[in-house]
């Protein structure tokens, strides 16, 4: 137990190092922080259009109102946040890795080679501007929503957005291990990562059988759509034991499928 | 004559490029194709909850036709040469044309122009079908008249946006690393173009900003042209302000990239 203790705390340590080396390279080429912001507000912009349609239509969508829906929105932003500055930038440069044979170094590391290699970038610009917007999108909906600030209400809500990055991370970086096989995996990249906007709009406003294939098949809608579901009390039990069963199915498919990829890894560049 | 040998080279070389990365292209349209999938289920619980049949005053056939119309035309708009021209400012590469009987301007206009073709033929062809079924399922209205007006003005308005990021791009004379900020750029011109939503779900206020500004004439009058909601009067003065815009445009242009261009140092050339 002491021992695992330790790997956490190490692991830990090294991550906090991983997010100050990406920042200072950042902040190297200062006008590209800044381009960087720029260019992450206005994809804010485009998610807040969605928000400006919804309440000028004042219209309640499957039962959702403007409110309720502005909860699910500043969820998905703030979830973006963590995809997005924290995931994305390493399962893009996974396939890379693999090909010019980077692991080669890495694997003699007395760390983790799979957390060396998709948790090592972090992008604090993105992350920074999505957690601060989409926190603050989620105060204001709480707000108007008159949600009460309890334990259940607020620790049902941080363990959903702690199971929904989970989901996140282990869902986004799967297709990126078939780079383990396929020598060239761009495309899977480019359309894996557009499934992430389809969170953009509570699942409320798909066929039933887009909703169920979204949480059973391809769970893409668990990720933003739960914490609120659960803030709402619009959450049915069966959501509720896949939200705690997901993440760890999720979690030992990929570690399965990141091993037997690594015995493909044959480092054929180096 | 020669002058247009020169260039028609070049129009064949990006046409070539575009054919080269089909793949590529197959992929833009796929994520073309995604916020349309979410919009046309989010307009359809709109309107199926909402008492109205007409909202931000378009009836359910129209703003489903304005979704579709908008992501595809959106795409057949779109650049992508800005990062060129950074990457052609930053290497040093801009110099071969300060010597060579070749302008940069016209290189840049013909390449893309040559680059849209193919494009934007797959791209008009997917929306003829887009129209039909439309048409077929929703009862919206096809004029052949509306057609060709909507042809001449997307045909100005591929111009247009092309003025408008090669304006941009002589950033890239003062910051030499640029490509997130020209992203940024991108996406805000999408949205103030109506290339995400009508302009008429931001209300009055936003549409009387959008007037003073030439972004609109890149999306969201093509389409109106197209289905419909723009008079034969208001098309021909919108056909006007499109041409003024891109006189305006031409103008800018040159001044920036005369200013621009005296900052330039040729490094790595």
């Amino acid at each position: 137990m002491r021992a695992i203790i330790r790997e956490i705390k190490k692991h830990i340590l090294i991550y906090s190092l991983f997010i100050k080396n990406s920042l200072m390279a950042q902040m190297e080429y200062r006008f590209n922080f800044i381009g960087n912001m720029a260019m992450e507000t206005g994809y804010l912009f485009v998610k807040l259009s969605y928000v400006v349609v919804v309440y000028r239509s004042g219209v309640e969508i499957n039962g959702l109102s403007p409110d309720e829906i502005l909860l699910f929105i500043g969820t998905f932003v703030t979830l973006t946040a963590c995809y997005a500055g924290l995931f994305m930038l390493n399962n893009f440069r996974l396939r890379l890795k693999i090909r010019d044979g980077e692991l080669d170094l890495l694997m003699t590391k007395p760390v983790s080679l799979q957390f060396m290699v998709t948790l090592r970038m972090t992008d604090m610009t993105i992350f920074a501007v999505d957690a601060i917007a989409g926190l603050i999108i989620v105060a204001v909906a709480w707000a108007r929503l008159s949600i009460p600030l309890n334990l259940v209400t607020v620790g049902g809500y941080a363990g959903f957005m702690i199971i929904s990055v989970l989901v996140s991370y282990s869902l986004f970086l799967l297709p990126q291990i078939l780079s383990f096989w396929l020598i060239n995996t761009s495309a899977i990249a480019e359309v894996s990562d557009l499934f992430w906007d389809f969170n953009n709009m509570p699942m409320d406003i798909y066929p039933r059988w887009i909703q169920q294939l979204g949480i059973f098949v391809l769970p893409i809608f668990v990720i933003s759509n739960f914490p609120s579901m659960f803030v709402l009390q619009r959450m049915p039990p069966v959501y509720l034991a896949w939200a705690t069963t997901l993440p760890i199915v999720l979690l030992v498919i990929l570690r399965r499928l990141w091993k037997q990829g690594l015995k493909n890894y044959n480092s054929a560049s180096s | 004559m020669r002058w247009l040998n020169k260039y028609s080279k070049v129009f064949e070389l990006g046409f070539q490029t575009a054919l080269e990365y089909r793949v590529n292209f197959l992929l833009s349209l796929i994520s073309a194709a995604y916020p349309i999938f979410i919009q046309t289920f989010m307009w359809t619980a709109i309107y199926r909850n909402s008492s109205e049949p007409v909202v931000y005053g378009y009836t359910y056939p129209q703003m489903l036709a304005y979704t579709f119309m908008a992501g595809l035309v959106a795409r057949i708009v779109r650049t992508g040469f800005e990062y060129e021209i950074m990457e052609d400012i930053k290497n040093g590469k801009f110099s071969q044309f300060l010597v060579q009987p070749i302008g940069y301007f016209p290189y840049r206009l013909f390449s893309y122009l040559g680059q849209k073709l193919p494009n934007m033929g797959m791209i008009l062809g997917i929306l003829v079908v887009v129209l039909l079924g439309l048409n077929a399922f929703l009862g919206i209205s096809l004029e052949f008249y509306r057609g060709l007006a909507f042809l001449a003005t997307l045909a100005l308005a591929v111009v247009l946006n092309f003025l408008i990021f090669y304006c941009f791009s002589a950033v890239a004379f003062w910051v030499v690393e640029i490509g997130f900020l020209f992203e940024g750029i991108r996406i805000v011109t999408i949205l103030l173009s109506g290339g995400i939503f009508p302009l008429e779900v931001f209300g009055p206020l936003f549409i009387r900003a959008s007037n003073l500004l030439p972004f609109k004439y890149t999306v969201y009058y093509p389409i109106n042209v197209l289905n419909g909601r723009i008079s034969f009067i208001e098309t021909v003065q919108g056909v006007l302000v499109q041409s003024l815009w891109i006189v305006a445009c031409l103008v800018i242009a040159h001044y920036l990239w005369r200013v621009g261009s005296r900052r330039y140092v040729a490094v790595g050339g």
